[in-house]
């Protein structure tokens, strides 16, 4: 075995080891992501039990008045804020897709076969890889903030 | 009393848009995705369909498509209520047969003031 071989060989041990550490801290980072979702999902539904009950007694006591109740605002504003767990979910589903995607790149990149490696079929592979998860992640979320977004009638 | 389809997979999003437009008096039905929608748009007759883009087994756009092909709800207003904002987005919702295209999150103000501008 030559010291050319050597090399390669060191190479592909450093490329798998890097490849399962990197596996692994994914692995723990969609768990995280999973259980942050849960947490959220648990308190935006005590959130809307405790909404609803309000907003019944909001109209019960909207019926009895003869104008709105200085109440109301708050409540649509707070329905406003609400939607935001939607929009956080999404958020939360694309990072674990993404962090889905970087995985198998990772476990591609651990198939190499030292020095009998197609290199550049290898770039090849990474690349497509890299645009089928672009395309998965096509649809992206405008909302940057707080504000409700735009009405247009055709 | 107008009666209004909500369509959307997140059952707390549907809870907001049916307090809201039942705050303004209108009778509002759910649906968890455009399958379950159009059986439902099918057996009632609805003045007003608003769905969601994004939805398992049948999406936004597929619904309103399908519905446009019911002589009911040829003319009737069907809006989109979708995070997808892209003009392309917005395009495909046109060509489809939308009636209008709302981003969430939304106004309940501005939901009611869009559905009564809509129902005439």
């Amino acid at each position: 075995m030559n010291s050319s071989s050597i090399g390669q060989d060191k190479a592909t041990q450093y490329l798998h080891g890097l490849s399962e550490l990197i596996q692994a801290q994914i692995e723990a980072a969609c768990a995280d992501l999973a259980q942050t979702g849960e947490l959220l999902d648990e308190a935006v539904d005590q959130l809307n039990q405790s909404f609803n009950a309000l907003g019944e007694g909001l109209m019960q006591e909207q019926d009895d008045r003869t104008d709105t109740s200085p109440l109301l605002p708050h409540v649509h504003s707070a329905i406003t804020g609400l939607q935001f767990h939607d929009l956080a979910s999404q958020l939360l589903q694309r990072i674990r897709q993404r962090l889905e995607g970087l995985s198998e790149i990772a476990a591609a990149a651990a198939m190499s076969d030292g020095p009998a490696t197609d290199w550049d079929q290898s770039r090849q592979t990474l690349m497509e890889q890299q645009s089928a998860l672009e395309q998965r992640l096509q649809n992206r979320l405008r909302q940057q903030n707080l504000d409700s977004g735009d009405i247009e009638l055709f | 009393m107008k009666n209004i389809l909500a369509v959307d997979d997140s059952r707390s999003l549907r809870q907001m848009v049916n307090f809201s437009l039942k705050s303004a008096g209108y009778g509002v039905t759910e649906a968890g995705d455009g399958v379950e929608a159009l059986e439902l748009a099918l057996s009632q007759d609805f003045d007003l369909v608003l769905t969601d883009q994004n939805m398992p087994r049948m999406d936004g756009l597929t619904l309103i498509r399908s519905l446009r092909q019911l002589p009911r709800y040829q003319r009737k207003p069907i809006l989109m209520l979708t995070t997808e904002a892209s003009d392309e987005m917005k395009a495909q919702g046109r060509a489809v047969g939308a009636t209008g295209w709302i981003v969430k999150p939304f106004d309940p103000e501005r939901l009611i003031a869009v559905v009564r501008k809509v129902l005439g």
